[in-house]
């Protein structure tokens, strides 16, 4: 490349005749060993001739514009622009998990302790299984994983209590929501038998607490309340007990209140549908379970309640009908046996629609379908909701 | 004489190129193509013998510049930009309707090696058939040449004293420089 390339002013002047022979010969000779020099040249005497303005004062303006114009818009290259979308799309997922209110547990926010409420109330089973309410004992015998908020039934108020060691002899209740999944943590055992249980984790204390989850779906209501029967029950269990007068009063005014809602709207029906519906959900999912926890669930040597879960009573009682059960079944072989069952009931309130949720043997199914459809008569605690039951060898025993 | 105007910058050529290929900075190729921009003009003025023309393609080759700067290896930007300036004014002439017909001998790579070095004996070889070479020219175009690269005459001094026209004058001495070279390669084999 010749060094007079790039001088264009000079170049110039040697098209305009203003060099020395000497310096034009330079340049001429240059020419002939350098191609873009003669290509310059010969664009300057086409410009010359044909007697154009200089147009780079111009041309220099419009690059520069152009090449700030493009660093305005590059700012942010695409790749740049991708880190950041990834990194807004982290921030924002990390915003809505921290950020959004845990919808799965809703506990109440009241405690009561032992010294405000004797066992008798526990032992009500109108205040344990009404409405959407789960009243029980927690005998906690493990130091971590026992969450435990409660509530009046009034107030809607959440707290979290930290995970500390709980009074065994304290009492948690808890409140289920409407379209609200309710997680139960910690251990728990039930002795009243017209309490339902859920899941336990009895036979492995010295594990983690089990966690179970129960959707609660039915309850029109988005605060459950005691129905107006269960309320009056509740208030002369509470004249009965021996408790300090404060106590007595305070839960004699929460228990009024209650009533005073309920009168209007809620129903005893509407009370035993939303435990019927906590209660076929939450078998519902601990048929998703494994079947190592089904098993274990359903073995007599753990400490669960071994009463079967139903909303809906064999009309011939149900002694009978375990006997009834136990006999077909050991007729056909089956000496030890458990199954958890829903059905729904036909004009003849006989089981019809069958569906064996689990059972301890596959076989067992068939034999289970033949035994109800020929078996006692139903009936049925709330028509809008399939029966379930739960048959198991152990019962019988018992 | 300058090389540069020094009123664009005053860092070269190669630290504008390096800062655009790292920082991706316009700016600084807006730069370097401004103190080149009138060279590319120039070029395409030679071309397209249109002055609006030219002003056009001097954008657009800074546009093609963004990019093809970051996908070759520059070593001399000047000379590259010469060769990207070519190609393009002749791609442009070649699909325009003016059927313009180009040569492919016309667009130009890059040179290797343009002068091999020779020794002493080689180089008196070839003076020799050189002299030969140039007596076998036409009258024209050997006066032409002896005037221009032996004398050392400018183009208008040959005018001066030969009397031709500018034009013949670039012509002869082009076509006389054409002769000698193929009378030179023919002496080589």
């Amino acid at each position: 490349m010749s060094r007079f390339t790039s001088d264009i002013k000079y170049l110039r002047q040697y098209v305009n005749g203003e060099l020395s022979p000497a310096e034009m010969h330079e340049i001429e000779r240059a020419m002939h060993e350098d191609e873009m020099l003669m290509d310059i040249i010969e664009g300057l005497e086409h410009e010359k001739m044909q007697g154009y303005p200089n147009p780079i004062a111009d041309l220099q303006s419009q690059i520069k514009s152009r090449a700030l114009k493009e660093n305005s818009t590059t700012l942010f290259t695409f790749k740049k622009l991708a880190i950041a979308a990834s990194i807004m799309v982290v921030l924002s997922a990390a915003a809505i998990y921290f950020f959004t209110p845990r919808m799965d547990v809703e506990l109440a926010n009241t405690v009561i302790k032992p010294a405000e409420v004797p066992t008798e109330i526990q032992n009500n089973s109108d205040v344990a299984l009404d409405s959407s309410w789960i009243a029980h004992s927690e005998q906690v015998e493990q130091s971590q994983g026992m969450t435990a908020a409660t509530s009046s039934p009034q107030s809607k108020t959440p707290a979290v209590v930290p995970s500390k060691k709980i009074d065994p002899q304290t009492l948690i209740v808890y409140e289920a929501k409407p379209k609200l999944p309710v997680v139960i943590e910690g251990s728990r055992k039930f002795d009243l038998p017209q309490q339902e249980i859920i899941h336990t984790n009895e036979g492995r204390q010295s594990q983690m607490p089990q966690t179970e989850l129960l959707t609660s779906r039915a309850v029109a209501a988005r605060q459950p309340t005691p129905s107006t029967t269960s309320v009056a029950k509740s208030q002369a269990d509470l004249q009965r007990m021996n408790l300090d007068p404060k106590t007595k009063a305070d839960l004699m005014n929460i228990l009024a209140k209650q009533s005073q809602e309920e009168k209007t709207e809620v129903t005893e029906k509407l009370a035993e549908n939303t435990i019927s519906d906590i209660l076929f959900n939450g078998n519902s999912l601990a048929n998703r379970k494994t079947e190592e926890s089904i098993t274990r669930s359903s073995t007599a040597s753990e400490n669960i309640l071994p009463k079967t879960i139903q909303n809906g009573n064999p009309t011939v009682g149900w002694k009978a009908f375990h006997q009834y059960i136990s006999e077909q079944l050991q007729k056909r072989g089956f000496v030890h046996y458990s199954a958890n069952i829903s059905f729904d009931l036909d004009k003849a309130m006989k089981p019809t629609h069958i569906e064996i949720k689990t059972s301890s043997d596959p076989n067992l199914n068939n034999h289970i379908l033949e035994i109800l459809k020929k078996g006692p008569t139903w009936e049925n605690k709330d028509p809008n909701h399939p029966i379930f039951i739960r048959i198991d060898s152990a019962d019988n025993k018992n | 004489m300058k090389l540069h105007d020094s009123s664009i910058s005053n860092e070269t050529d190669e630290s504008l190129l390096a800062k655009y290929l790292a920082d991706e900075d316009l700016t600084s190729l807006g730069k370097l193509y401004t103190r080149h921009s009138e060279m590319v003009y120039y070029v395409c003025l030679r071309y397209f013998k249109d002055e609006e023309k030219s002003k056009d393609a001097v954008m657009q080759l800074f546009e093609q510049l963004i990019a093809k700067v970051k996908k070759q290896e520059i070593k001399v930007f000047p000379k590259w930009l010469y060769v990207v300036t070519k190609n393009y004014c002749l791609m442009e002439l070649r699909s325009s309707k003016n059927n313009y017909e180009i040569s492919t001998d016309e667009f130009v790579e890059f040179p290797l090696h343009m002068h091999p070095s020779e020794t002493y004996e080689e180089k008196e070889v070839r003076l020799s058939q050189l002299e030969h070479c140039i007596e076998k020219l036409p009258d024209k175009q050997r006066i032409s040449i002896d005037l221009f690269f032996i004398n050392q005459k400018c183009y208008k001094e040959v005018v001066d004293i030969t009397g031709y026209s500018m034009k013949d004058v670039k012509s002869y001495i082009q076509n006389g420089k054409r002769n000698l070279k193929n009378c030179m390669e023919k002496s080589d084999e």
